[in-house]
Parts: C-alpha cells; structure tokens; sequence
C-alpha cells in the first residue's frame, strides 16, 4: 500500500529535544537562527531551488514533528520544501509547523543575507550550521556557473549525515550527581519589547585583538567574553550593589569533541557561569576571574558524564516511559518551570567558522540569534569567520544599558567595536 | 558608518542619527580604525523594518469568550433563583455544557490551525458524547446517551476514517490511532452493557464490531506500514 522504504522512515527525539515541543510557545519559540552573509544580492528563485536540492539529504531537517501516546517522534515528512521568503518579521519568530508545510524550520533572506531559523527539537547550533553551509554551497554553484564546474553538485566531505543519539549511546549508567540547581538566578526584567519584537545588536570586533586582550587576562576568549557580559549585568543591573541572587550565565557546551560524536543531533549540555555579588565591589578583572574559575571546574569529561547521566537516566526510567505524554508534558513543564528561574542568561559559542576556500570570496560572514526563555530576556552569541569575531545580543527589553556597558567596556579594553542593530531609530 | 565619542564604537545603520546605546548624536567621522573596515561594513544588508505577525480572530475570540462566561453566569443565576425544589430541572447546566461545546468547537476546531483534522475529530467525538451525557444526566438518565448517541458517533466516525483514508490515501495511516479510539470507546461501551449499565445493548454492539472490523482490516491489509505506524504511535 503505497508508501516507500524512505517514505516510512521515523526517529525518536534525542534527550535535549525531548523538552522542546512542551515549553515553545509563541512567546518562547525555542527558535534560533543561524545568517550568512553573502557578497552578492540573494536570487529567492536559486536559494528555493538549492533547498529543495539539499532538504532530502537531510534526514534530520526533512521532517515532521507527531505526537505518539507517550513520546513525540519524527517521521519523513513527504510536502515539498518549504518556501524561500523574504525576510518581514523579527527574528525567531514562533514556527507553526501546519503553516511551514510540516518543517520545523524556514529560510529567509534580505539582501545579501540567508537566514536559517530552526526549532531546537531538530538540532543544535553544530548541526544547523552543517545544514546551512550545504544549502549555502550548493546556493553559491546554482549562481556561479565556474563553482558548479569546479565542485560539482555535491555535498561536501566534512558533512556528517549521522543520526545518532549520541546522548543514549555514550550514557555512562547512573553515577551519582547533584540535581541541577533551582536557587533563583537574578532575572533581567524592565519594559519589554511589543510581543512578538525582538531587539538584536551584533558587535564586530577583530577576533585577534580579543584574542590578545583574552590571552592577557590568563583567560580564553570564550571565558573573556562571558566574563565581561557578567560584568554588564553586574554593573548596570545590579549597579555593582552585593546580591543574594547569582548572575548565572548558561555556556552550553558542544560535546562531540569529548565523546568523538559526529551526529547531526543536538548533543551539547549546559554549564553555568556563577558569579555572586557577596560582599565588595568586584572590577572586571575579578569578575572574569571568577567566571573563569566557575567555567574551568565544569568542562571536564567526569562533569559531562554527570549531566548526560542525569539527564538520560530519566529518559531510561521504565516508569517514566510508560507515563501518557499529556501527563508527562505536564511535569515536563512543571521542571523546567522551576529550573528555567535559576539561570539569568545564556552566551553561546558557535567557534570558528571555516568553509571551503573556494567559496570563501562569496561570504562575508556567519551570524547567530537566540530568541528568549522563561526567565532569560536576554541573551548572546558569539560567532568567528575569518577575522571578524561577532558577539550578538539579542534582548526583548527596552533598555539597552546592558549592551552599552557591555561595547563600551570591550572598548576601553582597546578592542575597536563596530554596532549594527535592528532598530530603525 | 558613523561614530559615537561617548560609547567610543563605530555604529553601522546608516539611518540612525543618534547612538542606539547610549542616545548620543553620531558624529559622522571615523576615526582611522574603522576607516580601514568601512569597505567591509558597506556590504552588510541591516535589517528590513520588520513587523509583528498578529493572529487574526484572537481579539474577536477572547470577546466571545467573556460574553460566553458573562451569558453563562447570567443563565446559572436564573436557573438558581428560579429553581423549584420539588421538581425542577437545572436547564442551566444543559445551556451551559452546550456554550462550553461552543467555546471549545471555536477556540480548538475551527480558529486553530496548529491542530490536525484527525486530533480536531478525536475532540469532537469526546465532546459531544460528554455534552449529550450531561443533557442525559440532568434529564434524569435515561441512558439514551450511552445506548443511542455515543454507539452513533461511533459508527459516524468510522464511516469518516474510511472517507478519509479513500481521499487522503497517501497518509491513510495516520488515521490507524482514531480507529485504535474507536475501538477502545465501544469496548468500554460494551462493558458497560453486559453489566447493564445501559439500557439496549444492539447499537453498541454494532457499534464495537464495526470498528473492531475496520480496524482489524487496516491491520491486515495494511502489513508493515500499518504495524509501523503503530509501533512509532506507542514506542515506549
């Protein structure tokens, strides 16, 4: 009857993407999106047709989202791609997947820039670059007709189609571990944004002068920047006055390099960057100092073995897995409700970006943003492509004083910083 | 490009007069460091002015809602200060069950395109039956609900499955977990009347073979593609 061998293809949701589809919203859409920023003006015509190319070797992006009885899973989803739109709204809006075809994520363009918003139910940030560099070059070869011929309409060696769970694969068994944290975190809160707007500042910066200001301060540049960001919020949220709340940023950490993973579906866990205001005025140096500390003691492969621990061994628990998914959802919610408060924000680091030589003459740069959670109304990315490192708030706050201490400190430091902003006035 | 002397960064919208951090007026010359980068920053394409997308209906929906409730309430008091103790009959709750129906039937079946057809059925299905339960128990019960009603339902959406599964035949098998609720109903429809519960058994039992029979047929017929789609549906 009908459907074919890849038609009847199914998956289960791996460990992080489990919590997806219960807290997104269309207020926190657990949406991002991944830019790439082109030297010539986008042809809408090309870029649908080198979706429409690359989709269905993808397994993970070629699907739809359904509910079982006691787990959402994904199945092939058989509509076309969906189509290439030009870019109206904020970024990150919400995705309804019966208005996208079924797909749980949309490419947009303006000007000379693609964007790939995802659902974080597919993916992470590793595995929506993958996707995005390969609609990218087969993009760049549809419009130059000497990089067809040169590459050939193929993907390329680096892509992994790996599907696995590396979360289930590399589960260490039940090794004895704290609970993630629900002390409160200081919360960003003000006026907000109209619902549904979204502010973004993207911060240019040349990556080997950060390196050098990092390498200065004993520090990486990832620890550099967070530590900094802290300090913003240390100084112009807290006014630098002594806290019993933490500043808790979320570092989300790519785990393929510890667990020699190279599947397409999320695998990353969550670290936090902990500084308390206890008692004296912290300067700059004291606050990266601290983050540093607080980062160091997290990124080691015994901690990573903690948290897949902690998080896989509910997954494992018979019980549990029996439990209706309406009923599960609503614990589900009921957690997450309860730990979501214990972080302020979240800094990610996409690294540095490489692509093949010959299509670097066409890209100018890779861009991240983030859309908001409970309990983080603003957050960052960072993001590397050749010299230009890219540090993007995105907020759904009003005021900007965060984002101000926040330039002008990198400023200070000797960094030259160039803003460009989403705010028309 | 332009040039903030307070926040000591350049600024990249050419349309912004003022600083977006800190509000001061941009000078429009650079200083020598971003001179060098300006040919890099003319590429870039900013942002277009964007805008909110707004569900239509929502507002319209919401004032329904409140004059359901106030309507709602208003019919409860009638009823309670009208209510005769010897022999009366709570209607209101019968005009209540039947505008929360409404209200359901608005908010889920028809201004909500996030669900699919097969889940806005499934809805349906429970909804009625619970509606015509309530008007049952408030008249008495009689048991016309169970015995009537619900079996008929029963028998409509299963001659629905078949309809859709001929039309939509390239997902028939998304229609295997309505059957499997199908199935489940008129089986506890059945139990219910072998220990008497209901009063007339025939439609149930017509009811429970018909969908027991559609279902076992899509089994069959079906072959992999239907234990597939069972076994995505329950995996554990």
């Amino acid at each position: 009857m009908g459907l074919t061998e890849k038609e009847m293809k199914w998956d289960k949701l791996d460990n992080t993407a489990l919590l997806f589809p219960v807290i997104a919203s269309e207020s926190r859409s657990s949406v991002y999106r991944i830019s790439v920023t082109l030297t010539q003006e986008i042809q809408p015509d090309k870029l649908q047709e080198a979706l429409n190319w690359t989709l269905p070797q993808f397994d993970i992006f070629h699907a739809r989202i359904r509910r079982g009885m006691f787990w959402y899973y994904f199945e092939t989803n058989t509509r076309p791609a969906p189509a290439v739109r030009e870019e109206i709204y904020y970024p990150c809006r919400y995705i309804e997947d019966h208005q996208n075809n079924g797909y749980m994520f949309r490419v947009t363009y303006h000007k000379t820039r693609i964007n790939l918003e995802v659902f974080h139910v597919l993916t992470d940030g590793m595995g929506a670059f993958t996707f995005l560099r390969e609609l990218v070059y087969q993009y760049l070869r549809l419009t130059n007709e000497d990089l067809m011929q040169k590459m050939g309409e193929k993907l390329c060696s680096d892509t992994s189609l790996n599907k696995e769970d590396s979360y289930l694969k590399n589960y260490p068994g039940n090794i004895p571990h704290k609970k993630y944290k629900t002390q409160r975190a200081v919360e960003l809160g003000g006026e907000f944004l109209p619902k549904g707007a979204l502010s973004v500042m993207h911060g240019y910066m040349d990556a080997d002068q950060v390196k050098k200001v990092a390498k200065s301060k004993n520090v990486s540049v990832n620890t550099f920047l967070v530590g900094v960001y802290t300090y913003s919020i240390y100084k112009e949220h807290l006014h630098k006055q002594p806290s019993e709340k933490p500043v808790s940023i979320c570092v989300p950490v790519n785990l393929r390099p510890y667990y020699e993973s190279i599947t397409m579906k999320n695998f990353f866990a969550m670290t936090a960057a902990v500084f308390e205001a206890r008692e004296k005025e912290y300067s700059l140096d004291d606050v990266i100092h601290i983050v540093d500390e607080s980062l160091k003691s997290q990124l080691t492969k015994e901690h990573m073995d903690q948290l897949i621990s902690y998080n896989v061994s509910n997954q494992k628990n018979m019980v549990l897995r029996m439990v209706p998914l309406f009923i599960k959802n609503i614990a589900m919610k009921w957690v997450y409700h309860g730990s979501a408060l214990a972080n302020t924000s979240t800094v990610t680091n996409l690294g540095r970006i490489a692509v093949k030589q010959a299509y670097e003459p066409y890209i100018l740069n890779f861009t991240a943003t983030l859309s908001m959670t409970k309990g983080q109304n603003m957050k960052a990315t960072v993001c590397t492509y050749q010299n230009h490192l890219i540090f993007t708030i995105s907020s759904k706050l009003t005021d900007h004083s965060i984002q101000k201490c926040f330039f002008q400190t990198l400023a200070k430091e000797g960094l030259s910083v160039t803003v460009e902003t989403n705010e028309e006035s | 490009m332009k040039y903030c002397k307070h926040c000591k960064v350049s600024i990249h919208n050419a349309k912004l007069q003022v600083c977006p951090l800190c509000q001061t007026v941009l000078d429009d010359e650079l200083p020598q460091e971003f001179e060098e980068e300006k040919e890099y920053f003319m590429q870039l394409p900013g942002y277009p002015p964007a805008s909110v997308l707004r569900k239509k209906y929502t507002m319209l929906l919401r004032i329904i809602t409140f004059i359901a409730v106030c309507v709602m309430l208003l019919l409860a008091f009638i009823n309670y200060i009208s209510y005769d103790r010897g022999n009366g009959i709570l209607w209101a709750v019968i005009a209540d069950a039947g505008i929360v129906y409404l209200l359901i039937t608005l908010w889920f079946s028809i201004f909500n395109a996030e669900e699919g057809h097969v889940a806005k059925i499934a809805v349906q299905c429970i909804v009625v039956s619970g509606l015509c339960v309530i008007i049952d128990v408030v008249l008495g019960f009689q048991g016309w609900s169970l015995a009537y009603v619900i079996p008929g339902l029963i028998l409509l959406v299963n001659a629905l499955i078949i309809l859709l599964m001929l039309i939509n035949i390239k997902n028939w098998s998304s229609y295997i977990v309505l059957q499997i609720e199908m199935v489940v109903i008129s089986a506890a429809l059945a139990a219910l009347s072998y220990l008497d519960h209901i009063p007339g058994d025939l439609l149930t039992l017509i009811a429970t073979t018909v969908s027991m029979i559609i279902f076992i047929g899509t089994w069959i017929v079906g072959g992999r593609v239907a234990r597939t789609e069972i076994n995505r549906r329950f995996h554990v």
